[in-house]
């Protein structure tokens, strides 16, 4: 079984079409990215993995099971979870707020349990906790978890993302350009924490520019240009292909970062 | 027969106090084009229009048409004093909408509360502009204050049009509505304009008022109503289209004098309130659709 | 929500403790009231039953960044039903103040619905439509509210043969309501529920991302909000002994959203504060009665404009993006924050 299958997925918006009958695969194992052109459509395809958008036609499968136009919120709850290209944060919740609202989807207490306060609802509270200060200790945030969100770095708002999406244990993690805005040394510490995401068995699907990121990250790569994929393959395959580097304006030297 | 000839008289009361509404909509419109805000003080705008009228005509004695003026132009200048004063200083600092409505809500109660104050809770009237029996057609009278409103609407209507489309603050109006930082980047002074718009929309206001004033009284707390009834309006014919919030204006008024005529005057206000509520739910963007 | 590991200077120290000094003067009042007795004790009761409604408000639009100009209705419900079961039926002040809860309750889950789809300026008219039917509702539903004259003769608060008659026993109850209030806002804001609705205010698209069910809890926190805003109604109408439309109307959305934003908005004790200051204030000022809306309505601007972080934001220090009260409504159009 693969983690996320995607068939002749189409996207037109009044007459353009922004994804055109593109169907991947992507495994259990690893980290896959998808790569392309500005404008290829790698986050319309993001937008309807993750249920934002509905597709035209074609069909989504996550784990076997179809999500194609089911709502992100219930999406979420199967297992795939997805970053923003723009960060998206909670601003006015702190750092260990924010990754705590990720594990939503793994807790269950109401209103009535907010209330009450019943010992398996404390018990799952201070699961909550301790789970989010490991995910805060993991992307090395830790000295800032009761800062508030909005006050962190840009760099640190990235990673801070990511960890509260890992608080989700997602069995898919969706990331739509995490090194954008990133310096080198951000990026080099990105691609760490991405790989290690990957060993610990959530599969990672990304979208990036950074060329250098993808070739330590990416175990498999998924091309994109006007819409259409063009390859997918290994790293290796890919660079290799002459439809890719004639994609990439800058040819092969893009392609080795 | 009777009947008809008195659904006649309703809809043409409703016709005429919808010209109204349709004017005070037009200026919801102009000043969320160019801002994007809704400015709630609006109704204040109307009733000061007949009030500021009233008591220039009996304070300085002045004719009607001078007194009309001079209010016209006073509340246009108010409009721009709230425009600088509470306005400008929320956009300044990125408030967000709901604080910029808020706010302009509290400025409509300092106005309304400052009425009172100057004038007393007496309900006050201006005359007739054609102090002539009615005309009587098919058995429907038609006062001569309904062919001033509608006749009056109509022009302002063509002004607008003809401002908007021909002149080159019109269109700079128009540009920044349309994207503000283009505009702003070809020079158009964005700031000025939204004085401009609240200067424009405060004169509707006020002509609306002073139009309306003749024919029913106006006191201090007249502009709440009138405010809400030119936002469904403006809703009605779809924010943002001027055009549309006068013909929104007009399909409220019948609506509100049909239902009056079959429902009773006591329901007035929920009749009017519930269009408001349909096309919030259904179609927010208007009978014409939001403009583009 | 503050980091205390910033308390490494008295400056600091004193400068985040300063946020607290309002919210310990606001209940140094309420106790001085029930000491002292007399004539400030109904000013202050007044305060306590708007603090409930305000607590309500900041749950809907302080913790989850919408915005409603109605929650009047729901006030106006909890009043008149308390008003009427109590009089005309003959039930106790207790189950009628839980049946008008109920009947809040309905209303704003039928109304919830279409209502909360909307956004930005339609959001805020059409809770304002809501607020404006009810109170045309009080007006013209003669046989059974007595339209503008009202109903009088309302019986005071109590629970079985206790009654709180007097002043001061009707003070010390309202005291233990609002206490009973503001910590359950607290228990709210502390846990995943009130996360998941602080996260709403924050970014719709990455709560849904995270798997919260957004229209469903922006329902929710509508709903809560009515409750808090039912029992306030039902309090008032049986301290005061009195109800007419007027008391539920625009004058009470305008005060509330003063007394919400001059305490601080997201804030637990800022609904308090704020309806300690603005409901005591004028009396500090004698021969104000006629400009009270005056002061009000500049008061509100000026906050709006200098300080939108109220009362209870003071000591914080600067910081770029700020509370809820700052963050987006979208409109077609109109500025926006990225």
């Amino acid at each position: 079984m693969n983690r996320l299958r995607v068939e002749n997925l189409t996207r037109r918006f009044d007459g353009l079409v922004a994804i055109d009958d593109v169907s991947f695969t992507v495994p259990i194992e690893g980290v896959t990215a998808v790569i392309g052109p500005n404008g290829a459509g790698k986050t319309t395809l993001f937008n309807m993995i993750s249920g934002f958008l509905p597709p035209s036609e074609g069909r989504i499968f996550f784990e076997d099971e179809s999500v194609t136009g089911v709502a992100p919120e219930r999406i979420a709850g199967r297992g795939l979870v997805r970053t923003f290209q723009l960060v998206q944060l909670f601003q006015s919740l702190t750092v260990l707020e924010n990754v705590k609202v990720g594990r939503h989807v793994c807790t269950r207490a109401g209103l009535v349990a907010a209330l009450t306060r019943p010992t398996w609802a404390r018990r799952e509270e201070n699961e909550t906790e301790r789970r989010a200060r490991e995910l805060i200790d993991f992307v090395g945030l830790s000295e800032q978890s009761d800062a508030r969100a909005s006050v962190l770095p840009y760099g640190q708002q990235r990673l801070l993302e990511i960890a509260r999406a890992l608080a989700a244990e997602p069995k898919l993690l969706l990331l739509d350009e995490p090194a954008a805005g990133l310096n080198h040394d951000e990026t080099d510490r990105l691609s760490r924490i991405i790989r290690r995401i990957g060993e610990h068995g959530t599969t990672v699907l990304l979208i990036e520019h950074d060329m250098k990121l993808v070739m330590n990250t990416a175990d498999r790569l998924v091309v994109l240009n006007f819409g259409r994929k063009i390859a997918e393959g290994t790293p290796d395959e890919v660079q290799t292909n002459p439809e890719v580097i004639d994609a990439y304006l800058g040819g092969v030297e893009m392609l080795h970062g | 027969m009777a009947d008809a000839s008195y659904i006649g008289q309703t809809l043409i009361d409703g016709l005429s106090v919808g010209c109204i509404y349709g004017l005070i909509g037009i200026g919801f419109c102009v000043i969320y084009n160019a801002s994007g805000i809704v400015n709630f003080a609006q109704g204040a705008f109307v009733m000061l229009g007949g009030m500021v009228t009233f008591v220039l005509l009996n304070t300085l004695g002045l004719p009607l048409v001078a007194a009309g003026a001079l209010a016209v132009i006073a509340v246009a200048g108010l409009g721009v004093v709230i425009e600088r004063l509470v306005v400008r200083p929320l956009w300044d600092r990125n408030a967000t909408m709901f604080v910029m409505i808020l706010a302009t809500l509290a400025a409509q109660i300092m106005i309304e509360r400052t009425t009172q104050i100057l004038v007393g809770d007496q309900p006050k009237s201006i005359p007739l502009f054609t102090d002539l029996p009615p005309i009587r057609v098919a058995g429907i009278s038609i006062s001569y204050q309904t062919i001033w409103i509608i006749a009056v609407s109509l022009l302002l209507i063509g002004l607008l049009a003809l401002f908007f489309q021909k002149t080159l603050v019109g269109r700079a109006m128009r540009a920044c509505s349309i994207n503000r930082e283009a505009a702003a980047l070809q020079g158009i002074p964005v700031s000025r304009m939204l004085a401009l718009s609240f200067a424009l929309s405060a004169a509707l206001g006020a002509i609306g008022g002073i139009l309306l004033t003749p024919t029913q009284f106006t006191a201090y707390n007249v502009g709440t109503p009138f405010a809400i009834s030119g936002f469904i309006a403006a809703i009605v014919g779809g924010f943002g289209r001027p055009f549309g919030a006068f013909l929104g204006g007009i399909a409220l008024g019948l609506a509100q004098a049909l239902a009056v005529f079959a429902l009773g005057s006591g329901l007035k206000n929920v009749a009017a309130l519930s269009v408001l509520l349909v096309f919030l739910f259904f179609r927010p963007s208007g009978i014409l659709g939001a403009a583009k | 929500m503050k980091n205390w590991r910033d308390f490494t200077s008295p400056s600091t120290c004193l400068r985040a403790s300063l946020g607290y000094v309002p919210a310990v003067l606001a209940i140094a009042l309420v106790g001085y009231a029930i000491i002292a007795g007399g004539f400030f004790v109904s000013l202050t009761s007044f305060a306590l039953i708007y603090a409930i409604f305000v607590t309500g408000l900041n749950i809907f639009m302080g913790y989850a960044g919408q915005a409603s100009f109605g929650q009047n209705a729901f006030a106006a419900i909890g009043g008149y039903t308390s008003a009427v079961l109590t009089t005309a039926y003959n039930v106790a002040p207790v189950p009628a103040l839980f049946i008008g809860v109920v009947a809040a309750v309905l209303c704003a889950v039928l109304v919830g619905y279409p209502t909360l789809r909307l956004k930005g300026h339609y959001l805020a008219m059409a809770t304002l439509a809501i607020g404006l039917i009810v109170y045309e509702i009080t007006v013209e539903w003669q046989s059974v509210t007595n339209g503008y004259m009202g109903i009088s003769g309302i019986p005071p608060l109590g629970i079985g043969s206790f009654e709180a008659a007097t002043d001061r026993e009707q003070l010390i109850l309202l005291s233990v309501l609002v206490a009973l209030c503001m910590g359950s806002a607290w228990l709210i804001r502390q846990s995943r529920f009130g996360r998941a609705l602080v996260a709403l205010s924050g970014s719709e698209d990455a709560a849904r991302a995270l798997g919260i069910d957004v229209a469903r809890y922006k329902l929710a926190a509508f709903i809560v909000s009515a409750v808090y805003a039912a029992v306030a109604g039902s309090l008032f109408v049986h301290i005061v002994g009195f109800v007419s439309p007027e008391v539920f109307g625009l004058n009470m959305v305008i005060l509330g959203f003063t007394m919400l934003y001059v305490g601080g908005i997201g804030t637990i004790t800022g609904p308090l504060v704020g309806a300690i200051v603005i409901n005591l204030l004028p009396e500090m000022i004698r021969g104000l009665k006629e400009y009270q809306d005056l002061v009000y309505g500049a008061a509100l601007i000026l906050i709006l404009i200098y300080a939108p972080g109220g009362l209870a934001a003071l000591g914080w220090s600067k910081r770029r993006s700020t509370s809820p009260a700052t963050t987006t409504v979208e409109l077609r159009g109109a500025r926006t924050q990225s």
